[in-house]
């Protein structure tokens, strides 16, 4: 029997008046309140039953519960929004659990669901709202207001393992075979996989076909990136630098660095851009889990002490009607995103290091959306250990479902409008909870020796995870072990299966008693799923009867059951045949576009607002306070910081190692408009820019190494000419800079394209993440003015180039070319600074960078409740400047502006190539002098225009 | 000997491990407890300590609301033991989501029974999780823990997206311990009424906060006012 109850707020409910607000803003003026009720229903209790759950259900200070609905249908339309039948409600555990508090041990499975009734609407528009704002069909269904069921439990149908004859096809129906399958393979993959069935001389089953699907899918094999050989390019620059700081690079779930003590830094960074274009709340909780399993999975398991979000999206205010057909909103994915950041990474309970929005019409149609995650681990445990013959396989986490089918193949296509529909369910909903009690478990198994490997399930799930694990060994394992959250599974999705927070260990068998003791006593559900072997077969069974005890296996167990797979590690191995990609010159953009210079105080006010109203320079912290950024306890700079709060810090410190001053320091850099002028140029700069703002607060250039997470369209030549320029020259500089790459990411799908044959392509994109140390966060120098009357300067590479500037883009332009600040000047630049850090004669700094000079001078005297007295004739008169505009704006990617005790007036101006700017000084304002014009800036005036357009964006 | 301080974990909880460090530092010996596999298993006896410390995180995920599902489980499933805490006089802190867990215990404000809650921590009137900096005030009141601490201010960090205080009409105001030091937002980050952020029981024994002391105790953490309280409780009770 189900029992429904409902539930409604008894006086004030803030997220329905934030609802209604926001629809009110949004045009929907008739609407005049929206009345939010929350339906329980409840399986396998009384009606009696049901009111002792009162407590678990109803807080009677603030909620009123009753067998009835509490809505009025005559008040206005009522929509219900549940989850689907085949996905689990996240709180039936603790649902079950608080029943049992109270006595109620028959309830058997519990849903939630939300009824919204919209007051002063009709039918349709509310309809519309239900359908744009509150509803997401990839994972949620309309309930109909008669529609009963007979059980709350998920449904689905199992079937036997199908074979799947490959052997004589044609061409033709090898291309059906994969699009009726929705393989994503083409023909050569197609012929390559029909010849391993013929040398086997047998069908495949479907889990081994799915198997290799996933396996050669760009998601996972990086067949872009193999086929133009870049990832080693980056690999051999690492190696030629031989940085020896580095523990691992590119081999492991994640880069790591030695750190201070006997602990290792780990870093790791992961897009998730397709399922987060088509439903951005659940895509960006997958983003998040995803790369801090990578964390959790980097050799013995490391502990996350930072995450970041960094997403690049289409204006955010375009009419509806722009929307190209088959995309979202680019506010709805932002609102979304913002919304799963949270939800996921609050109650991870790991410190935000980054919130970053940047908006391109470019990602219109597939938004980027890139997480990282760095860690900290004991170096003696940086390292995998190697399964041995013997050993048990558990997997660990939330139990496996339909969700995430086809996640890695899909991720590899190009977006479509029709992916929206089709491939629905390679999108799932986080469970943070889940996660988070294995983040907790993972150090106490690493410290009483219990893994002698550990990896994370990701895309193609299983079949990755324990392949990757067991290739030097061989595995057995019987998916009946698996525990399911949908009935009635085949056994090839359980194979491939995506389902998130999960992680699968390799544990010596005498371990097996301390692990599970361990496992059992941090609430996490594991499974011992079957054992490594000395047969380097993979051979995977589906055997329900199978009654003996793993442990007591023989070594090499035979196959019992359904043979799901039995393929030899030689067979799997077996590369996926490469596609030839033509390579092509990409043509150089020509919008020569330089516009007049600036002259007159009234147009340098107006630039200036231009450029500080500007999304990508505004005030995001409306967006960024959202997220958790000072748990653990050990936050130096965190996202924001100054008076204010709100001033944007340049990089993010924390000091992980309890109560020890040692510094693990990180920075971002993504500008999305240099792409457009010139991708190697840009790549160029996204080092300079990540390191500088590392070295400009005090971390040595010796102790920093680097992240890369690139973004391009569709492979055509002009787009792998692209990528090899922009992969050249990151290997070339960061061997010139010494700065190693050990950890990155590719993912070369960033083209959309619809029904109406409109195709939107990113820009090329590159982020670069640098991770650095420094022995004294007491030491780093911060960017908010100091003291009145002490000087400020500009050093570093002046620079008169306005092409991909904010400033060039308030105008509607590009511009051709980029800031090229020269390798030797800087790194000699990063060698000297430390002198003058170490003697605290930089009392403030700030990298130039995004926006240019007035958006840090703006944001220092934000920081400082201070302000300055700038004088911009020097600058101006430097011969790579020579404009107003470009001093104001140019974005000097490798400068900074520092401010200098008065007493070090001379030697600064004799020893570095400093630029004079002008003087600090108490008063709240801004004051500019150039040429014989003059102009003073109010900062509350700038506050208040700065502090508007994302908040009003995202109200 | 150093007051033993218990730290009470959940699946879920995640500022345990400051926690601890903050208490180690105040002066204590703090050990991390399981609500399941220590008291609930009964291996362990909830009173068998000096201080009771519920911290922050999102306990079993905050399903349903937070705090709930913990406070259930100490009311009914641990309630002797819970009743011996309050015998023997042991204090209590709960911070953030420990601060919703002894709400919705009742344990605070503590005008009631166990288990019958009269106030709630109610969603942030900004409908938003907030991760800021804040000022509080220390008002005069009955609180052990800010013994000798009225009138001064301190500067730490609160996160939360339920912290918004509302207590019935009956709830004495001398029980305000902390007050956010302004009535805007984001000063006050959650639109807590009489600006609210932290109430004791009428004993004074019994400490509920929204933010978030642990997160400020060293130096380099911004401020390291958060230290003073812990400081206050432990010294309290090792007299």
């Amino acid at each position: 029997m189900i029992c429904r109850r409902y539930l409604r707020r008894i006086d004030d409910d803030p997220e329905a008046q934030m609802l209604c607000q926001r629809l009110q803003e949004e045009g929907y003026h008739q609407l005049q309140n929206i009345i939010i009720e929350r339906v329980y229903r409840l399986e396998n209790i009384s009606e009696d039953q049901a009111e002792d759950l009162f407590p678990l259900l109803c807080n009677p200070v603030a909620e009123q519960i009753s067998k009835n609905s509490f809505l009025n249908m005559k008040d206005g339309p009522v929509f219900e929004v549940g989850y689907q039948r085949a996905v689990t409600d996240p709180e039936l555990p603790s649902i079950i659990r608080g029943a049992e508090s109270l006595n109620v041990d028959s309830l058997a499975w519990a849903r939630i669901s939300h009824r919204y009734q919209f007051i002063g609407l009709t039918e349709q528009k509310a309809r519309e709202i239900v359908i744009h704002y509150l509803y997401n069909p990839q994972v949620q269904v309309l309930i109909q207001p008669e529609e009963t069921w007979d059980s709350l439990r998920p449904r689905g149908e199992t079937g036997p393992v199908e074979h799947i004859h490959l052997h004589g096809l044609k061409n033709e129906a090898l291309i059906q075979l994969s699009e009726n399958r929705r393989l994503f393979l083409n023909l050569p993959q197609m012929k390559a996989l029909q010849k391993i069935a013929d040398e086997l001389n047998r069908d495949l089953t479907d889990a081994e076909v799915e198997m290799f699907a996933q396996t050669w899918s760009d998601h996972c094999f990086h067949t872009t990136w193999k086929s133009l050989n870049l990832l080693k390019m980056l690999q051999q620059a690492t190696t030629r630098i031989n940085h020896p700081l580095i523990l691992s690079m590119f081999e492991d779930n994640a880069g790591v660095m030695d750190f201070y003590e006997g602990w290792a830094l780990t870093i790791k960074g992961e897009t998730h851009n397709s399922p987060s274009a088509v439903s951005p709340y659940g895509g960006i909780m997958t983003k998040h889990g995803g790369v801090i399993r990578d964390t959790l999975g980097c050799g013995q398991g490391a502990w996350p002490i930072g995450g970041s979000t960094v997403m690049g999206l289409g204006d955010p205010r375009i009419p509806w009607e722009k929307v190209p057909e088959g995309a979202l909103h680019p506010k709805t994915i932002l609102l979304d995103a913002i919304r799963g950041t949270a939800d996921y990474c609050n109650p991870m309970g790991i410190p935000m290091m980054f919130p970053v929005y940047r908006f391109h019409p470019g990602y219109t149609g597939k938004c980027f959306a890139l997480g990282h995650s760095i860690g900290l681990v004991p170096s003696k445990r940086a390292a995998k250990g190697r399964p041995r013959p013997g050993d048990m396989m558990i997997l660990i986490g939330g139990n496996t479902g339909r969700d995430g089918l086809h996640g890695a193949t899909v991720s590899s296509s190009s977006m479509t409008s029709d992916t929206a529909t089709v491939d629905a369910a390679h999108v799932q909903i986080g469970h943070p909870i889940q996660e988070r009690k294995f983040m907790e478990a993972i150090p106490k198994l690493r410290e009483q020796n219990c893994l002698r490997a550990i990896t994370d399930l990701g895309a193609a799930g299983l079949s990755s995870a324990a392949g990757e694990m067991g290739a030097e060994t061989g595995i057995w394992i019987n998916l009946a072990n698996v525990p399911l959250k949908t009935e009635g599974m085949h056994p090839w999705e359980i194979w491939i299966s995506e389902s998130q927070e999960r992680m699968l260990l390799c544990v010596p068998p005498e371990k097996i008693p301390v692990c599970l003791n361990i496992l059992n006593r941090f609430e996490v559900p594991a499974a011992i799923i079957g054992k490594f072997t000395e047969s380097y077969r993979c051979q995977v069974v589906f055997d329900p009867d199978f009654k003996k005890d793993i442990l007591k296996l023989p070594v090499s167990p035979e196959m019992t059951g359904e043979h799901v797979v039995d393929l030899d590690f030689q067979d799997l191995r077996k590369g996926c045949p490469l596609p030839e990609i033509d390579i092509r010159e990409p043509e150089k953009t020509t919008d020569e576009f330089l516009p007049e210079d600036l002259e007159r105080a009234d147009q340098v006010r107006l630039a200036i607002r231009n450029v500080l109203t500007h999304l990508n320079c505004c005030d995001q912290s409306s967006a960024g306070a959202q997220f958790d950024s000072t748990v653990q306890g050990n936050t130096v700079l965190g996202p924001y910081g100054g008076i204010d709060g709100r001033m944007p810090n340049d990089l993010w410190v924390s000091a992980p190692i309890r109560g020890r001053p040692f510094g693990a320091a990180a920075s971002v850099a993504f500008h999305p408009f240099y792409g457009d002028v010139d991708a190697s140029g840009m790549a160029g700069l996204m080092m300079v820019d990540a390191i500088s703002k590392l070295v400009g607060a005090g971390v040595s250039c010796r102790d920093i190494v680097l992240c890369d997470n690139f973004y391009t369209p569709q492979v055509t030549p002009e787009v792998a000419g692209r990528l090899m320029q922009m992969v050249k020259t990151c290997a070339g500089l960061s061997v010139q800079f010494g700065t190693p790459f050990i950890s990155g990411k590719d993912s070369s799908s960033g083209t959309f394209i619809n029904r109406e044959n409109q195709r939107i392509d990113v820009p090329p994109t590159l982020c670069v993440m640098a991770m650095g140390r420094l022995p004294d966060v007491g030491r780093l120098i911060t960017k908010p003015f100091k003291k009145n009357g002490n000087h400020l300067y500009v050093i570093g590479p002046i620079t008169g180039r306005l092409g991909g500037s904010v400033y060039l883009d308030t105008l509607g332009h590009r511009g051709t070319h980029l800031p090229d600040p020269p390798a030797d000047g800087l790194v000699a630049l990063w060698q000297k600074i430390p002198e003058y850090q170490n003697r605290r004669i930089i009392r403030s700094i700030a990298p130039v960078g995004g926006g240019g000079l007035m958006v840090r001078l703006f944001e220092m005297a934000l920081g400082s409740g201070m302000g300055c007295r700038i004088n911009l004739n020097p600058l101006i008169a430097q011969p790579a400047a020579q404009r107003l505009d470009a001093a104001l704006f140019a974005e000097m990617i490798g400068a900074w502006i520092i401010e200098v005790d008065p007493n070090f007036k001379d030697e600064i101006e004799t020893t570095l190539p400093a630029v004079s700017l002008g003087t600090v000084v108490t008063d709240h304002h801004l004051s500019l002098q150039w040429r014989k014009e003059q102009l003073m800036l109010n900062m509350s005036d700038l506050i208040k225009i700065w502090e508007m357009p994302f908040r009003e964006v995202i109200r | 000997m150093k007051p033993k301080v218990f730290i009470l974990y959940a699946p879920g909880n995640n500022c345990h491990h400051e926690t601890a460090k903050a208490f180690e530092m105040a002066g204590a010996q703090p050990q991390i407890v399981h609500l399941t596999d220590d008291l609930i298993a009964r291996k362990k006896s909830m009173s068998d300590c000096d201080i009771l410390a519920i911290p922050g995180g999102f306990a079993f995920g905050d399903h349903l609301a937070a705090g709930r599902i913990f406070a259930l489980d100490l009311v009914f499933r641990l309630k002797e033991a819970l009743m011996e805490v309050r015998e023997k006089k042991i204090l209590i802190i709960g911070i953030c989501n420990g601060f919703q867990v002894l709400v919705n215990t009742g344990l605070l404000p503590g005008t009631k029974d166990i288990g019958q809650p009269t106030a709630i921590l109610d969603r942030n009137a900004s409908a938003v999780f907030e991760s800021r900096w804040v000022t509080l005030t220390i008002e005069k009141s009955p609180c052990i823990w800010t013994r000798g601490l009225a009138g001064q201010t301190v500067h730490i960090p609160v996160a939360h997206g339920e912290g918004r205080l509302r207590l019935s009409p009956e709830f004495s105001d001398e029980l305000t311990v902390f007050r956010y030091d302004h009535s805007a937002y984001p000063r006050n980050p959650n639109g807590s009424p009489a600006n609210r952020a932290g109430i004791c029981d009428p004993s004074g024994r019994i400490l509920g906060l929204m933010p978030h002391p642990e997160r400020a105790i060293y130096p380099w953490n911004n401020t390291d006012d958060g230290l003073n309280i812990l400081k206050q409780g432990v010294h309290a009770v090792a007299g």
